[in-house]
C-alpha cells in the first residue's frame, strides 16, 4: 500500500475532493478532512521539533560533547508549561522575556542595514541616461522620487494639509497607493489562481493520467 | 429585475464552475502562446546563468505546498542550470512544512543528472528556529545545524560540507531562494544579504511579488520571478520547460474571464446608478 | 519581583545582543554565536505548548459532547497515533512520511486553492468603479492581470511593458514607502520594549 503509487494518488485525492466540496457548502467530509489535518499537523511539529533539535542536544551536545550550558536553556524553555499551574504561572514570563529581548536586539541590530539602503536607493542619479522605456532612466528616476515622496507625504496625519504642496503631495501618494494596490490584486488574483491551477495539474495528471 | 441587475448577480456556484472549466480545459488541451520575459525574471536568470561554473550555489526552500505550484518549477530549473554547470547545491528549508517536498524535488533533479548526495548536493533540512540558524550559519553550518542534515546523517562526513564552512562568498557564490513569506527572502537580507554580502536572487509567489519589487530595485535582490508567470518565463529561459509552462495558458484564461466578470458588473452597476 | 525581573531580562537580553554586535570588547569574547544556540534550544523546548493547547480544546469539546465532538475524537487520535509513531521511528520513515505527502500535502494544496474561487467572486461582486481611485485601481490590476500572462501581449504589445512599468515605479514607490513605514514602526516598538514601556508580552495582570 505505501510503495503504490496509484494508492497514495487516490487517498490524496479524495482528500482534495473532501476540501473542494466547501465550495458547495460546509459538510461531514469537509470537517473530517480538516479535523485529520489539524491532527497531522500537530503530530508533525511535535516530531520535527523533537528529532531535529532537541534530541540531538540532549544526546549529542549535552551527553557526549558536554555542552552542559544547555541545560539551564531546556530548563528555561520548560518554564513556558508553568502557565497551565494558576499558582506558579508567573514563571511563564521569564522565559517569554527572554525571547522577546532577544528578538527585539536582533530587530536593532540587524534591521537597519536593509532600511538604510532603501533609504539611499530613492535617491538614484537624476543625470542617468535614457535607455528604455522599462529601466533605470533619468524620466522613471524623477517619477519614482516624486511618488514616494508624495506617498510618504499622504501617511503625514499630523501635518494640516492647508498649503497647495501638503494637498498635492498627499494627493499623488493616494493615486500611487492606488497604482501599487491595484497591482498587488492584480498579482494576487494571479496567485491565488494558480494555487488551482496546481490542483488541477495533480487530480487531472497525477490521479487520472489526462495531461502527461 | 433587468439585464444590468442580473449582470451584477450571477451566482457564486457559475462562477466557480465556470473557472473550474476555464483552468481544466487549457490543461486538458494545450494552447501555445507567446511568453514576454519580465526585465526581473531575465535578472534572476542571468544572475544564476553568470555564477561561476563549479560553484556553490544555496537554494533556500521557504515554502509548503500551497506554493509549491508557483515555486518548485523555479527550483527545478535552477537546480538542473546549476548541475549543467557542475555547480554544488545546499539547500536549507526554513519551513517545517515544506522540507520534505523540498528535499523530494532537488533529489530527483540531482538523480535524474546523475549528481551524488554529500558530494554534489547536501539538504540541511529544517531546524527549529529556523531564522537564528541562519544567522549562525554565516559563522559555521555544522555547529548552527547542529552538525546533522535532513537525514540525521553527520554533516562533518560529507565532502561538500568539509568544503563549505559558513554563508560568505568565500564559500558560496549565490543563493536562491524560494520564499512565499516569513521566514524567507527578508531573513536573508537582514542575516546573510546585508552583513555578509553574499548576492541573492529570488522568486516569489505572485501575492507578495508587489512587496519585494523595491528590493530589486535596490539591488538587494538580484532579479525576482512573480509566481507562476515568472517560472514560466524562467523555464524558458533555462530551456527546461516544466509545469509552468504546461499552467500558463491556463492562467491566462482564467485571467480573461475574472476580467471579463469585473467588466460584467462594472457596466452593470455604472448603468443602474446613472438610471 | 513578578513584573519587575522579566522586565529586566527583555532589556538585558535585548542589550547583550546589541553589545555581541555593536561593542569590540564584547564581539572579542565572541559568545554571540554561544547564546544564539542556547536561545535555539531553549526556544524549542516549548515546542509542545500548541499541541497541549490543541489536546486542551477538543479534549474539552468531547467531555462536555459539543456539536461536532467525534470530529475533535478524530482530531486527538490523529494527533496521539502520529506524533508518537514519529517519535519511535524518526521523520525519515517511508510510512510516517507517507501519511504527510499523501493527505496533508493534499489538503494544505487544496485549502489555498479555495481562495482562487473566492477572489473570483469577491472581485466580480465587489469592485466596482465607485470613485477616481477605485477606477484608478481597478485599471492597474487589469493592465497587471493581462501583461503577467501571453494574453496581454495578444491584446496588444506594449502591455508587458506598461505593466513592468506599473511594477518598476509606481508600485515600487508606494510599497517602499509603506515599507519604511512598518521598518521604523518597528525600530519603534522595539524602543518602547526596551525601555520597559511595553509590556503586553508579560501577558495580563502585568
Amino acid at each position: 500500500m505505501f510503495d503504490n503509487p496509484t494508492i497514495a494518488n487516490t487517498v490524496g485525492a479524495i482528500f482534495t475532493l473532501f476540501i473542494f466540496s466547501y465550495l458547495w457548502k460546509e459538510n461531514a467530509l469537509y470537517r473530517l478532512a480538516e479535523h485529520i489535518y489539524v491532527g497531522l499537523s500537530a503530530g508533525y511539529i511535535v516530531t520535527m521539533n523533537w528529532h531535529t533539535t532537541l534530541k540531538p542536544a540532549i544526546q549529542q551536545e549535552i551527553a557526549v560533547d558536554k555542552q552542559y550550558y544547555l541545560i539551564t536553556a531546556i530548563i528555561i524553555g520548560l518554564l513556558m508549561y508553568t502557565r497551565y499551574f494558576p499558582k506558579i504561572a508567573w514563571l511563564a514570563r521569564i522565559p517569554m522575556s527572554i525571547w522577546v529581548g532577544y528578538g527585539v536586539g536582533y530587530v536593532l541590530v540587524f534591521s537597519p542595514a536593509p532600511f538604510i539602503t532603501q533609504i539611499t536607493n530613492s535617491f538614484q542619479k537624476f543625470s542617468a541616461k535614457y535607455t528604455t522605456w522599462y529601466g533605470t532612466n533619468t524620466v522613471n528616476n524623477i517619477l519614482f522620487f516624486i511618488f514616494l515622496i508624495g506617498t510618504m507625504m499622504y501617511f503625514f496625519f499630523t501635518v494640516k494639509r492647508d498649503n497647495p504642496i501638503m494637498v498635492g503631495g498627499a494627493t499623488i501618494g493616494r493615486y500611487v497607493l492606488m497604482l501599487a494596490f491595484g497591482s498587488a490584486f492584480g498579482n494576487t488574483v494571479q496567485g491565488r489562481v494558480s494555487l488551482f491551477i496546481g490542483r488541477c495539474q495533480y487530480l487531472l495528471g497525477d490521479w487520472l493520467h489526462l495531461i502527461k | 429585475m433587468n439585464i444590468f441587475d442580473v449582470l451584477q448577480s450571477v451566482d457564486r456556484r457559475v462562477i466557480y464552475v465556470l473557472l473550474a472549466l476555464v483552468i481544466a480545459i487549457p490543461l486538458l488541451k494545450p494552447i501555445p502562446l507567446p511568453l514576454s520575459i519580465a526585465p526581473e525574471t531575465q535578472q534572476c536568470y542571468d544572475f544564476l546563468n553568470g555564477l561561476p561554473d563549479g560553484g556553490v550555489l544555496w537554494i533556500g526552500g521557504d515554502y509548503d505546498s500551497g506554493s509549491a505550484t508557483e515555486l518548485t518549477p523555479v527550483g527545478i530549473a535552477a537546480a538542473k542550470l546549476a548541475f549543467k554547470k557542475n555547480m554544488k547545491i545546499i539547500l536549507y528549508s526554513m519551513w517545517n512544512t515544506g522540507a520534505t517536498q523540498n528535499h523530494n524535488w532537488l533529489k530527483a533533479v540531482a538523480d535524474e543528472m546523475g549528481k551524488q548526495y554529500g558530494v554534489d548536493w547536501v539538504d540541511i533540512g529544517w531546524k527549529a528556529q529556523a531564522p537564528y540558524v541562519l544567522r549562525g550559519m554565516t559563522d559555521d553550518i555544522i555547529t548552527a545545524a547542529q552538525g546533522t542534515d535532513f537525514e540525521g546523517n553527520s554533516l562533518a562526513s560529507l565532502p561538500l560540507m568539509q568544503q563549505v564552512k559558513k554563508i560568505t562568498p568565500e564559500y558560496v557564490d549565490g543563493i536562491l531562494d524560494l520564499t512565499t513569506g516569513s521566514p524567507g527572502a527578508d531573513t536573508y537580507l537582514q542575516y546573510v544579504i546585508e552583513p555578509k554580502g553574499v548576492p541573492c536572487t529570488v522568486a516569489v509567489t505572485a501575492v507578495s511579488s508587489a512587496q519585494y519589487m523595491p528590493r530589486v530595485r535596490a539591488g538587494q535582490y538580484k532579479g525576482l520571478t512573480n509566481g507562476l508567470s515568472g517560472a514560466a518565463e524562467f523555464e524558458k529561459l533555462t530551456g527546461f520547460p516544466g509545469k509552468a509552462t504546461a499552467g500558463i495558458g491556463a492562467q491566462a484564461f482564467s485571467h480573461a474571464l475574472i476580467i471579463l466578470l469585473i467588466i460584467l458588473g462594472n457596466i452593470g452597476y455604472v448603468v443602474n446608478r446613472r438610471g | 519581583m513578578r513584573k519587575e525581573l522579566p522586565l529586566a531580562l527583555t532589556v538585558l537580553t535585548g542589550l547583550w545582543v546589541m553589545a555581541c554586535n555593536y561593542l569590540q570588547p564584547v564581539a572579542k569574547l565572541d559568545l554571540f554565536t554561544k547564546t544564539e544556540h542556547w536561545y535555539v534550544i531553549s526556544g524549542t523546548a516549548a515546542f509542545l505548548i500548541g499541541t497541549i493547547n490543541l489536546i486542551m480544546v477538543h479534549g474539552k469539546n468531547i467531555m462536555r459532547r459539543k456539536e461536532g465532538w467525534y470530529n475533535s475524537a478524530i482530531l486527538l487520535i490523529v494527533l496521539f497515533a502520529y506524533s508518537i509513531h514519529g517519535l519511535i521511528v524518526t521523520q525519515n520513515d517511508p510510512k510516517w512520511q507517507w501519511f504527510w505527502d499523501n493527505v496533508w500535502t493534499p489538503v494544505n494544496s487544496t485549502m489555498f486553492s479555495l481562495l482562487c474561487f473566492y477572489i473570483a467572486s469577491a472581485a466580480y461582486r465587489a469592485f466596482r468603479v465607485r470613485s477616481k481611485e477605485a477606477t484608478v485601481l481597478l485599471v492597474a490590476a487589469v493592465l497587471v492581470m493581462l501583461g503577467n500572462v501571453p494574453l496581454g501581449k495578444l491584446i496588444w504589445s506594449q502591455i508587458p511593458n506598461i505593466k513592468n512599468w506599473i511594477m518598476a515605479v509606481p508600485n515600487s514607490a508606494g510599497m517602499r514607502a509603506i515599507t519604511l513605514g512598518v521598518y521604523v514602526g518597528a525600530f519603534a516598538v522595539s524602543m518602547r520594549i526596551m525601555l520597559g514601556l511595553e509590556r503586553a508580552h508579560l501577558g495580563s495582570g502585568s
